[in-house]
């Protein structure tokens, strides 16, 4: 999957001029990028209904999943129930449930501590079966043991032929042979695995 | 084919039912309300669709609407939208939810009354059975105007109350003439009695009020057809 010779304005001034990124498919991809740069503006067009010519080799938009980073959204319900809503959507993955969930299944979500409740957020996104997974900022907010957990689900996601998008502005949980696109400027980004992207981000 | 649609109509019901604090003012106030005027304004139908209309409107807009806006603003909205496939099986499902509380709620209303208050007859049970489908319909169109505003929230909370306040109180002061037409018009409460009171009025009424129906059913179409993901208050 690619973007080629993609511009895009906000308030008439240049978030992306002419660049391009690259996805590997069935990997973990990373869109690396400080604050306010245009990660999240980059996926809101990649799940647009209707993309342009510049979007190329991504599926429909309803084979995507995408999870926002702002997920403030609170309902009385027990992690149980929100499961099983999503074991009564017409496609999902069989996954095994990670113990960090099991233990929470009887707990109310209004009830949940910020980690757990993105947790679970983001295990409900890894239930759906879809072609391509978009994770905006996951590791936002959450301790460093749990965005490690979060990270190995992506990779396990990935060894299914899944391919997965994460936005961060961290450097933790990339692997040197990960493929990154780092956004340097609005005008360069440097799409190539992350060994060669730490050397070159230096410059 | 329709997992998805009935999966999320399942969970929003289960929602619904647990969230009970606002049955106390859809619900309890209205009751309380008809005890505390039994003996003024419960001669005739007309009196009780005043409170059928105050049930609507206040469910509509704590249910159905503050649910939309609620997951829309907190960023859940987006997400449920790519899990689902589709943003508009979330407002269907929000939707028949409503008819289904608001259903619900007239139909204790009513039992309520005959019980302790006055006779509200076979009819009138099926009456407001009935017409509170397109009520509850009308009223989400009218108030998906709502869903289109971009303001900072403690304004968009002031303006909600405010909207509510006068919208009741003009309510009350059962309007005449051409003040009559423009609260139809503008006050949603309003417009839902008048829209139960229709079978009582004139010609020219109903067709103000057919015109209303038409156009605020276009509009929510569009509105809801459209709906954003993204969030609009700051």
């Amino acid at each position: 999957m690619k973007i080629e010779n993609f511009s895009y304005r906000y308030k008439k001034q240049f978030l992306f001029e002419k660049v391009d990124f690259y996805f590997e498919d069935c990997q973990v991809n990373f869109i690396l990028g400080a604050k306010g740069i245009g990660k999240t503006t980059l996926l809101d067009q990649i799940v647009k209904r209707k993309r342009n010519d510049h979007f190329i080799g991504f599926p429909n938009v309803k084979k995507i999943a995408y999870l926002a980073q702002e997920n403030e959204f609170r309902v009385g319900l027990t992690v149980r129930e929100i499961i099983n809503f999503i074991y009564d959507l017409n496609k999902v993955l069989d996954l095994e449930m990670p113990p960090e969930i099991t233990k929470l299944l009887d707990c109310s979500f209004n009830d949940l501590t910020k980690d757990e409740h993105k947790l679970v957020l983001i295990y409900i996104n890894l239930l759906v079966d879809k072609e391509l997974y978009l994770f905006d900022e996951p590791g936002a907010g959450i301790d460093l043991s749990c965005s490690k957990m979060v990270f190995g689900w992506f990779r396990e996601l990935a060894e299914l032929d899944k391919t997965v998008i994460v936005t961060t502005s961290r450097l933790d949980n990339i692997y040197d042979i990960d493929n990154v696109n780092y956004i340097k400027n609005t005008q360069e980004i440097i799409a190539d695995n992350y060994l060669k992207i730490k050397a070159r981000m230096a410059f | 084919m329709f997992e998805n649609d009935w999966a999320i109509l399942k969970v929003q019901i289960r929602i619904a039912l647990k969230e009970r604090f606002y049955f106390i003012y859809t619900l309890i106030v209205p009751i309380f309300m008809v005890f505390i005027n039994k003996n003024q304004d419960l001669q005739d139908n007309e009196s009780l669709y005043i409170y059928w209309s105050y049930i609507v409107v206040t469910t509509v807009f704590n249910g159905f609407l503050i649910n939309l806006i609620r997951l829309r603003e907190g960023g859940f909205f987006k997400t449920l939208t790519y899990l689902m496939g589709s943003r508009h099986s979330i407002v269907l499902a929000n939707l028949l939810v409503q008819f289904f509380v608001i259903q619900l709620e007239i139909f204790l209303f009513n039992l309520v009354v005959t019980i302790f208050i006055t006779h509200v007859s076979a009819i009138t049970f099926l009456y407001g059975f009935l017409v509170s489908f397109l009520a509850a319909l009308l009223c989400s169109a009218m108030m998906s105007g709502l869903l289109l505003l971009r303001m900072k929230q403690v304004y968009f909370n002031l303006l909600i109350s405010c909207f509510f306040i006068l919208g009741i109180g003009l309510l009350g002061i059962r309007p005449h003439g051409i003040l009559n037409y423009v609260l139809t018009m503008i006050n949603p409460f309003q417009l839902i009695y008048g829209l139960y009171v229709v079978h009582c009025t004139s010609g020219f009424y109903i067709i103000f009020i057919s015109l209303c129906v038409v156009g605020y059913l276009i509009m929510g179409g569009l509105i809801f057809r459209n709906i954003s993901v993204k969030n609009r208050l700051k």
